[in-house]
């Protein structure tokens, strides 16, 4: 019965975040500024999640878990069809530069976190375990939101082209956010004991197999969908099947479908055709997508260091503000120094400029497919980490930013 | 001129798979997965995932949609249905087939992983029962109200007499060839539905068919409940159960089905986006719901589909339009699961008295809807095919079949006659498609 009145409450969730009421309550409070518009969804999987009520628990987690598997591989088809030809060839060297200084210092302060983090959570923790956490770490710290529109718009050329460089910065930072989460998922995972070794071969070569499976997967999908001339009923069929298959076969070495996700939409959006049907679908099914994310979210997080000792608690806050600052600081700063050729022709000072100190989306996604192979609990606190970080860091964003512009 | 034109433009509008092209994709699909499996053994040092049991429903739902899809593409060049393709490739990659070949490690999906598709499976079902619902049109079913009963009536009388005399001469039980009997008149609405959502501009023929099927199945589910029931009150202790089976599965079901129109049709007035979640939300709900409080859940859905579209068209047409947008997905799974299901070895061992059966049921509706059609003005393709349309079987059949075990548990019989009322189940799943085809195929409208 329990069962039952979830699937009712989740239902009537869904059916009230389509609806004209909420679509009018959006349009006239911005509560999409804070956390997307999954938040609803987010506060209904931690009721019903093992944290929460529990009514999701057990056997009921596992009949969903096949859901959370498919929304994985398309998030990662999502990010990946951001890879077409034309798209990659029009990215600017000023963006190409902000990127690579954006990767670059995440990389580095990512290592220094991890250590921070290990020495508080597992402060014996092995050599393994520090490049699997240097990974996430790095994964999470990589990109910013790529949503524009409700941190305000400006209609002259200058802040157009800001908003289109934070769009675009994203998403190619969001691939590299993904690849690196899923190398050091790959080179450092547990064993059968539970303990984290580094096993770079066996994990090379199941993301060789899994890259192998994409392209097979992807050339018949291609040339399905080539011909299929905008049918939607086999759109959404061969994208069905393909996206059951992908994360199938992704588990089946040991990943979450992220990757191989990524890959089948590369391999379709570098297609010399496009296809217009399935760029439709993906671009419907994308709040779907996120919704389903955030409520797994819920059900998975748990608030770091628990919440029965305040001191932890207290610490835990502290984290989050304190990489949440550090976003506020660093981001426009690396910005600053990335986009600093092309001062004179985008506008810094626009609204726009403000996306990068948001925490990215995909953070959620790629902690949710740490979590598919993490059983220490790992993931689960560094997911409620990423929440608290995501709702300081788009708080944070109100603050005024002082940056000198040329185009003002 | 302008029609020969017309006709290139549909042919280069068409896709272009090729049999090789489908036959290689095919061949590819179930290798990759062979080779996925073996090679996650022999590697060493694999990352695990704590989602196994999860990725491995995932990856069967994919080979199955796939694969099945394809498999319904490469027998239509051959001018059959898809959906005998579909059932085909269900019984390659089911165990049934190998498990009667002696060769169970060979399928692909063994007994312990097709319980993991019930959900799936459950889901499809729904699914079916929706678009079949929102197919019947009250205005079409009102003007046809007389030649569907005839239609109805005068198969499932001749079927009913026939089946029943060839029954007893195998069986020599009355009671056994009552159900046998009751059990071969029924029809398959998921196959009547599909064969016309095939169809790009589907005729009021067709609806006839499907309209006719979903009347007649309705009527032998009670007729079936009522028979069980003095049948059990006879020779078992637990004749509550069939009085039970009546009112949830018949009444119990058209009535969650017509109440549950309601707020579904006041909750699509007020949603405009997300569609496709609030059909699959929809269907899941229906899953749960029917499985909660023990109600057939293909007739709640048919029930539910057909009172909503005709309480609001408008306000439905999107959701519908969705459903139906999914529907081949839904196909595939479900036609595919069915084929994983037939029991081969049944009908390899009982074919004497199945193929007995089979024919007396074909000559009894072809009879029946032969006679009805003649006297009622159809159109000489029409007369000449019309039975065709009534040869399928598939869900209400099986389920009905099933119900003969659970209601005479400690019968011998029960277990020996559910074998052989699945093998002619079985028999007619594989030919129904492909009469009915050629049947739409031949009558292209009817007045």
């Amino acid at each position: 019965m329990t069962s039952s009145i979830f699937w009712l409450a989740l239902g009537v969730v869904i059916l009230v975040a389509g609806s004209r009421w909420t679509e009018r309550i959006r349009r006239r409070f911005p509560i999409s500024n804070v956390l997307g518009g999954g938040w609803a969804l987010l506060a209904l999987g931690i009721a019903v999640g093992p944290h929460g009520a529990g009514v999701l628990d057990g056997e009921r987690l596992a009949l969903v878990q096949p859901i959370l598997l498919v929304l994985l591989t398309w998030s990662g088809v999502i990010v990946g069809l951001q890879c077409q030809a034309a798209l990659v060839r029009a990215i600017p060297a000023a963006l190409w530069r902000w990127i690579t200084f954006d990767l670059t210092i995440s990389l580095l302060l990512s290592v220094a976190a991890a250590g921070l983090l290990a020495k508080i959570w597992q402060p014996n923790s092995p050599a393994a375990a520090q490049i699997l956490l240097t990974g996430i770490i790095t994964a999470i710290a990589i990109g910013w939101n790529p949503e524009t529109r409700s941190l305000g718009i400006r209609a002259d050329a200058p802040a157009m082209r800001m908003a289109v460089m934070v769009q675009s910065g994203a998403g190619a930072l969001a691939i590299c956010s993904i690849v690196v989460a899923t190398l050091a998922m790959q080179c450092a995972h547990q064993d059968f004991t539970g303990a984290v070794i580094f096993a770079p071969y066996g994990g090379m070569v199941a993301l060789a197999m899994e890259c192998g499976a994409v392209i097979v997967v992807s050339l018949g999908a291609f040339g399905i969908l080539r011909d299929s001339r905008e049918d939607d009923a086999r759109t959404t069929l061969i994208m069905i099947g393909a996206l059951c298959l992908l994360s199938g076969i992704a588990v089946a070495f040991g990943g979450s479908g992220l990757l191989t996700g990524l890959l089948f939409g590369a391999m379709i959006g570098l297609g010399r055709r496009r296809l217009r049907g399935l760029e439709h679908l993906i671009s419907y099914s994308e709040p779907i997508v996120a919704s389903g994310c955030f409520f797994f979210a819920g059900i998975t997080l748990a608030f770091p260091g628990g919440t029965t000792n305040i001191s932890r608690v207290v610490i835990a806050c502290a984290i989050a503000l304190s990489l949440a600052i550090a976003r506020r600081v660093l981001k426009p700063l690396i910005m600053n120094v990335g986009l600093a050729s092309v001062r004179d022709s985008v506008a810094l000072d626009s609204p726009a400029a403000r996306g990068p100190i948001r925490q990215a989306p995909l953070t959620i996604v790629v902690l949710l497919a740490f979590a598919t192979q993490d059983s220490s609990g790992l993931a689960d606190q560094l997911l409620g980490l990423a929440i608290l970080i995501s709702l300081m860091s788009t708080l944070s964003t109100f603050w005024p930013q002082h940056v000198q512009s040329v185009t003002k | 001129m302008t029609l020969r034109t017309t006709n290139k433009q549909t042919h280069k509008d068409r896709p272009r798979f090729g049999a090789t092209f489908l036959a290689v994709a095919l061949i590819c699909l179930v290798g990759l997965i062979l080779i996925t499996r073996d090679l996650r053994k022999s590697i060493v040092d694999l990352p695990q995932s704590n989602l196994s049991a999860a990725g491995e429903i995932t990856l069967l739902l994919g080979v199955i949609i796939l694969g099945s899809w394809l498999s319904g593409r490469l027998i239509r060049r051959v001018g059959l249905p898809p959906i005998t393709g579909q059932l085909l490739f269900g019984v390659l990659v089911g165990p049934s087939f190998w498990s009667w070949l002696h060769r169970p490690e060979m399928s692909l999906i063994n007994a312990s992983q097709l319980v993991s598709l019930q959900g799936p499976e459950s889901l499809a079902v729904i699914m079916i029962g929706l678009v079949a619902g929102a197919e019947i049109d009250w205005l079409f079913l009102r003007s046809k109200l007389r030649v569907i009963f005839a239609l109805a009536a005068g198969q499932m009388i001749l079927v009913f007499i026939s089946v029943g005399f060839v029954a007893l001469a195998f069986l020599d039980s009355i009671s056994q060839s009552v159900i046998v009997a009751t059990i071969a008149a029924t029809s398959s609405s998921a196959v009547s539905v599909a064969l016309l959502r095939e169809m790009r501009h589907p005729t009021d023929f067709a609806r006839l068919l499907l309209a006719t099927t979903v009347a007649k199945d309705l009527f032998l589910v009670v007729a079936f409940s009522v028979i069980l029931f003095v049948l059990a009150a006879t020779t078992t202790t637990t004749a509550h159960q069939a009085w039970y089976w009546i009112a949830l599965h018949l009444a119990g079901s058209i009535g969650v089905g017509i109440a549950l129109a309601f707020p579904l049709r006041w909750t699509l007035a007020r949603i405009e986006r997300r569609m496709t979640a609030v059909v699959l939300v929809t269907a899941m709900f229906l899953a749960i719901l029917c499985s909660t409080i023990g109600v057939a859940p293909l007739i709640t859905a048919l029930t539910l589909g057909f009172t909503a579209r005709n309480i609001a068209p408008l306000a439905t047409a999107s959701f519908f339009a969705t459903a139906r947008r999914l529907f081949l997905a839904v196909c595939c799974v479900f036609f595919a699961a069915a084929g994983t299901h037939l029991n081969l070895a049944a009908l390899a061992a009982n074919w004497t008295v199945v193929l007995a059966i089979s024919a007396v049921r074909f000559a009894g509706i072809w009879t029946g809807v032969t006679i009805v059609a003649r006297t009622n003005g159809f159109s000489q393709a029409a007369t000449r095919w019309a039975w065709a349309g009534f040869i399928p079987q598939a869900g209400i059949s099986l389920a009905l079949a099933a119900q003969i075990a659970i209601e005479f548990p400690n019968q011998t019989w029960a277990s020996s006659l559910t074998t052989i009322v699945i093998a002619c189940i079985t028999l007619n799943e594989m030919i129904g498609p492909i009469l009915m085809r050629v049947a739409l195929s031949k009558v292209p409208s009817h007045k």
